[in-house]
């Protein structure tokens, strides 16, 4: 038996004591709670972000914006975003070098810049290498949100963390307290917490006997019962905080199914169920799956009633053409919500707007042919952590680029190999306090988009 | 992060290689044609002049194609991955791949000194990379084959497809329980967590849920009539379990002889959890029993047949009662228009008398399960330690250790110290075993003692998870005990008495899902505009064809030559009308038999395989190339460069091109033809069947002028010999059939041992596949030989 071990024991008898001493957490080698003093004074002032996913790439031809610089011109799909126009800076040219030629695996490396292939597992996202940073301070340490299955959310491991679709259910999970009472939770997490004890006992009398190289899968298991155990740790703790009041209109806004027949209805639910996460401080961090690369949802509210799947399979149809472009535009109308709300909510230190970074974009382009260069990209907000907007950036423009009418090859090789997309996950990491240089296959920051 | 370990999983390699050995039978006539005699050559003598003469300029220092260097490749031929990578490059040679046709081709004497050389280094580093495995190997259970256990465990049903219940279960070639794949996370734990919670509540409830009989009707003197969309009914299960569920209903089918679905729609998941077609007439309503678990929740009856309100309309209920189709109060002028002039549905329509409901139902075995596994009286800590041993050693799969007991009978001292019930903190206990990785983990091996061989322990889990998806029941425990499963005898004895089981249902389902790859049915849906006829019932029963037919060959103990061609297969009604075949007096799932014109048989031409191959909008021939080389071949081809270039749109102002047109047109291109000439000419038989798998002689091009062009599904098999047609083509693979055998031993040993084979399993695959030759490659001589096999019994 360890320290560690004994740590874990001790704490819970002094806990149980009412004695309330504060517990040194085991340390492990990954997501880790950050060493208590030097970090709170970082995390008093709240930093977020949040990253909104659009299945199968945009009608490029629509979407695209042939100057860059100041004085740009929103295209016609983000028009309803030229009030943003000071809050965002749309992005052209990124990429992910291990997404080239791997069709509608886009998703699932949207966010980790990761190689999958039969023997590469994925890589740990961005929004949880932040979470690792935020974590001691929130009660969840992320929120994950798809509409149709998958997250976009990998935890170290590279292993595809699970998601949430019901804005209903998210929302219970987060505000309403479990029944059953404080006193019964706290029972209930010790006993979890004596089960772990013993797994994990048992796990190690085997590991002990295997040397380093042989424990393969048991090391993993240990980690994991172990970061469980850490897991349950807080949550006991946390039950001393309420939960914070939700006023009773918010609550059946929020507390509700709602039918993808009613796309707009539902994404501004989720939006706002962000909104409102991030405004009570439960977590900092949010990724949001609009919808599956296989399936992305029709909008039967205007009249669009094939998956964005189907349409941006065109094959030069002139009449999917544009209904993809107006499922583009609506999808885009809804992150123009959202971008609303956060500029209406304030905290303690202004416009939620100001210190929440939001990514919205897909990691597909030219979904014909399943082009993966040159993503469409906008970031916005997150002035209070040091970006800049208004700007339209254009990583294409180099010497090699011979113009947006070699459409679509644009969208199926980099036509600048240096705009990796992990460049910019890899700003937005720093600017949440991430202490890293590099992220996945990066090769430096985006410094454009920095005051 | 970690890879995953070489020496239990799939490797870079093994993506371009799978599956190589089994046409091993080249290579090993290569080898015996060079290496009968003489002084063994070095690398120097044998290797590096051939390099130097054949490979070095495309896969030297300055170029290094298909991303792949030959001369700084390792020589260390005990590690897997090197190993794995040199005997694809001895297979590119055999196999004439390497160098390339065009260039200039090595002599017979030179390439057989240099494969004869890598051959030999192989053979000479097999004992060294076995003796590299893991003393200790872990595999975690699947998400069905964890529902499988428990339910064998303690009777209780688990459904992990639940929303929130379990992560989903990565997959390798549409293998579900890889171990390598099969990693393990924080929330994996947590659930493990909840699960064991839920599943122990429901074996063990404070107060048992009374079995409770409910009927709904309408009023008296009327009937529900359900036209296609609608939901009538209200069934209320009190608590998660075993259902039975009658229905009184007619059901007619629409003029066009459509049939109506009956389905339970659950209120909660807002889906339906079961259903089936059904036809009954008006005057003579039949009777519908549905047995299944319920989740929490309620349900309805519903006509789950596409219809009038698949448009996404919606129809204002009519609170007019239905009593009669005769009675002509009810055709309304307002209404829509349910039956035509002759008094024929015009859609499907289920008419309902009654439905009722009996449960939950704890059936006595799955009662006898939970028996003497909870201490009968409490305070008797002596008892509770006997039954949690008891449990742990069903549960663990083999004998609990009086260390391990102790670990998990402190837990129950801590619940006690902390005031809980003894009953309460007894089951503390029980979640700790079904929470320990003995549990949720296969573990082969020892940490002690290096061995070769799997325990009889071992083996019976290797045997029940095979085939039954699930552990070991009391009679093969007992063998396993006695420690003669291993014995010939013995264990063919079990795995006819296991085959004979009805568990042997969750092998027939299995297998072929994940062999086949049937998860991606559905995974694009087909868009609606193109093919309207498309629904889910539709696609479930393409699955249950596919399953079933594999289940049906498996049944009936035939050739595995039945998976390429055949005269029969397992149709439905709504199969038999989406094939264009004669309609089926019933709607079920039968045997029928099929003419030459209905151009179906063996597994490559049902709707399952036509249609995972497909887009959703597109046939794709390149993608049924890759899956016929997969799934038939073992052979998986290397993916497509990255910054290939895209076939574009068509133009409207030019003449309508078939898909194969516009491929063969893209891939005259030397670099892409190279690949695509092999894989292309295995899809290319199919393009006689849309994207949902309907037969077609010319292909609807929706843009591009003048008619759409004919259908051309001719080409040429790897070995030169011509088809003609879906029908030619595979006569010609079912002429393969050894080939065919190998790779379906390799995909049976992937299944069952966790692990993607190796070049070390190579010759024990060949082995089994030659040994079931003489009984004409029957499917359970097949999986005896491999059971009775080295590659089945060592580690």
């Amino acid at each position: 038996m360890n320290i560690q071990r004994q740590n874990w024991l001790l704490s819970r008898r002094h806990v149980l004591k009412g004695l309330g001493v504060s517990v040194a957490l085991p340390f492990l080698n990954c997501m880790r709670p950050m060493r208590a003093a030097a970090a709170t004074d970082k995390l008093l002032k709240a930093k977020r972000s949040v990253f909104i996913y659009l299945p199968n790439g945009v009608n490029t031809r629509d979407w695209r914006m042939t100057e860059a610089g100041a004085g740009y011109k929103l295209s016609k799909p983000l028009e309803v975003l030229e009030k943003h126009r000071d809050n965002i800076t749309p992005i052209s040219g990124l990429y992910h070098p291990h997404g080239l030629g791997h069709h509608h695996n886009c998703r699932s490396i949207w966010l980790t810049g990761g190689k999958i292939g039969p023997s590469e597992h994925n890589t740990i996202s961005v929004d949880q290498l932040m979470a690792q940073v935020t974590a001691p301070v929130t009660r969840y340490s992320s929120l994950e949100l798809s509409n149709q299955g998958g997250s976009m959310s990998w935890s170290a491991d590279g292993v595809q963390l699970p998601s949430q679709s019901s804005p209903g259910v998210a929302f219970r999970d987060m505000f309403e307290e479990p029944r059953g009472g404080v006193a019964k939770q706290r029972r209930g997490y010790r006993r979890r917490g004596s089960i772990l004890d013993a797994i994990l006992d048992d796990a190690q009398s085997l590991s002990a006997t295997l040397g380093n190289e042989d424990r393969g899968r048991l090391d993993q298991y240990l980690t994991s019962v172990r970061e469980v155990e850490v897991r349950t740790e807080r949550s006991d703790k946390w039950l001393d905080t309420p939960r914070p009041k939700i006023d009773p209109a918010a609550r059946s806004h929020l507390n509700r199914d709602v039918s993808l027949q009613m796309l707009g209805d539902y994404l501004r639910t989720m939006y706002d169920l962000i909104v409102l996460a991030f405004q009570t401080d439960m977590t900092r961090v949010a990724t949001f799956n609009t919808g599956e690369e296989g399936q992305g949802p029709a909008v039967p509210e205007i009249g669009v009633k094939q998956d964005r799947h189907s349409l941006s399979h065109h094959n030069g149809n002139t009449e999917l053409l544009r209904q993809l472009t107006q499922s583009d535009s609506f999808n885009i109308a809804q992150f123009g919500y959202f971008l609303d709300r956060l500029s209406e909510v304030k905290d303690a230190d202004g416009p939620l707007l100001d210190t929440t970074m939001a990514l919205y974009g897909s990691g597909m382009a030219y979904g014909h042919s399943h082009g993966n260069a040159s993503l469409p990209i906008i970031l916005a907000g997150g002035a209070g952590l040091g970006l800049k907007h208004g700007r339209h950036i254009d990583f294409n423009l180099t010497k090699n680029f011979l113009g947006y009418d070699k459409h679509p090859a644009i969208y199926h090789r980099a036509v600048n190999e240096k705009a990796c997309m992990s460049n910019l996950l890899l700003t937005m990491a720093q600017r949440m306090d991430a202490q890293t240089e590099k992220f996945a296959d990066s090769l430096g920051t985006v410094s454009e988009v920095l005051v | 992060m970690a890879l995953p370990s070489n020496r239990f999983g799939p490797t870079g390699y093994c993506y371009y290689m799978r599956g190589l050995f089994t046409v091993t039978g080249l290579i090993t006539l290569a080898i015996t044609r060079v290496c009968g005699a003489g002084e063994p050559a070095t690398f120097d003598q044998a290797v590096a002049p051939f390099f130097k003469e054949n490979c070095s300029r495309c896969h030297g220092a300055k170029k290094q194609k298909g991303d792949f260097r030959l001369d700084t490749l390792p020589r260390d031929f005990a590690d897997d991955a090197v190993a794995q990578r040199w005997a694809e490059v001895m297979f590119r040679m055999n196999a004439g791949e390497m160098p390339p046709k065009k260039e200039a081709q090595p002599t017979p004497e030179a390439l057989g000194r240099a494969v004869g050389w890598i051959s030999s280094r192989l053979d000479e580093g097999r004992a060294a990379r076995m003796a590299r495995r893991g003393p200790v190997a872990h595999y975690r259970l699947s998400r069905d084959e964890y529902a499988n256990t428990i339910y064998d465990l303690l009777g209780v049903y688990y459904d992990v497809n639940l929303p929130g219940a379990f992560n989903d279960d990565p997959r390798w070639h549409g293998f579900e329980r890889i171990g390598s794949m099969l990693t393990l996370s924080p929330s994996h734990v947590e659930r493990y967590f909840k699960a064991a919670e839920t599943v122990l509540e429901r074996a063990y409830p404070d107060q048992p849920p009374a079995t409770v009989k409910g009927r709904s009707e309408p009023k008296a003197g009327n009937r529900w009539l359900l036209f296609p969309g609608l939901r009538h009914g209200n069934i209320r299960p009190t608590a998660a379990g075993w259902y039975r569920i009658r229905i009184q209903l007619s059901a007619l089918p629409s003029f066009k002889g459509r049939m109506p679905h009956l389905a339970l729609w659950h209120d909660g998941l807002k889906r339906s959890i079961i259903g089936q077609d059904v036809i009954a007439p008006e005057e003579k309503p039949t009777i519908v029993e549905i047995q299944t678990f319920l989740p929490e929740g309620g349900l309805e009856l519903m006509n789950e047949a596409p219809g009038m309100l698949s448009d996404g309309q919606t129809l204002s209920q009519t609170d007019i009662p239905f009593v009669s189709t005769k009675d002509r109060q009810f055709i309304r002028p307002t209404g829509y228009k349910l039956f035509d002039d002759d008094g024929k549905p015009i859609f499907p329509l289920l008419i309902v008398d009654w439905v009722e409901w009996e449960g939950p139902i704890l059936s006595d075995a799955d009662r006898k399960k939970r028996e003497n596994l909870v201490p009968a009286k409490n305070g008797d800590v002596a008892d509770a330690r006997e039954c949690l041993n008891r449990f742990a050693t069903r549960a663990w799969r083999r004998p609990a250790t009086e260390a391990e007991v102790d670990r998990f009978m402190k837990v129950m001292d801590r619940e006690l110290a902390a005031g809980e019930n003894f009953r309460s903190a007894y089951m503390a206990a029980m979640v700790g075993v079904l929470t320990s990785k003995n549990f949720y983990y296969i573990e082969e091996g020892s940490a002690t003692r290096r061995r070769d061989t799997v325990s009889d322990w071992e083996l019976a889990s290797r045997l029940s998870y095979f085939l039954w998806g699930s552990m070991p029941d009391d009679a093969l425990f007992a063998v396993a005990k006695s420690g003669a499963l291993h014995e010939p005898a013995i264990l063919r004895a079990q795995l006819a008495r296991m085959t004979a089981d009805g568990r042997i249902k969750r092998f027939t389902d299995a297998f072929p899902r994940q062999w086949l790859q049937l998860y991606k049915v559905g995974m694009f849906p087909p868009d609606p505009e193109l093919y309207p006829d498309y629904d889910k019932w539709l696609e479930k029963s393409m699955l249950l064809e596919t399953v079933g037919y594999f289940t049906e060959v498996f049944g009936k103990n035939l050739s595995l030559r039945e998976f390429i061609s055949s005269n029969w297969t397992v149709l439905n009604s709504r199969l038999a009308m989406h094939y264009h075949m004669p309609p089926l007096t019933e709607p079920r799932f039968q045997r029928v038999s099929l003419r030459p014109e209905d151009h179906r048989g063996g597994l490559l031409t049902q709707a399952a395989i036509l249609t995972l191959t497909s887009d959703g909008t597109r046939h794709r021939p390149v993608h049924r190339g890759v899956w016929v080389s997969e799934a038939i071949f073992g052979k998986t081809p290397p993916p497509p460069p990255p910054n290939v270039q895209p076939i574009e749109p068509l133009p409207n102002d030019k003449p309508k091109a078939t898909v194969r047109m516009q491929l063969e047109d893209h891939v005259s291109h030397p670099i892409c033809a190279s690949c695509h000439n092999k894989i292309d000419s295995l899809g290319f038989a199919f393009d006689n069947y849309d994207a949902i798998g309907q037969w077609r002689t010319e292909e609807v091009v929706p843009r591009g002028m003048g008619a759409n062009p004919p259908v051309n599904a001719s080409g040429t098999m790897a070995d030169g010999r011509p088809y003609d047609g879906p029908d030619e083509f595979k006569r010609l693979m079912a002429q393969d059939v050894d080939r065919f055998a190998g790779a379906f031993v390799e995909q049976l040993a992937t299944f069952a041992l966790r692990r993607a084979m190796t070049i070390d399993d190579a010759a024990q695959i060949r082995a089994i596949a030659q040994a079931s030759k003489a009984d004409d490659y029957r499917l359970q001589t097949v999986i005896e030989n491999f059971v009775m096999s080295d590659l089945f019994q060592k580690r």
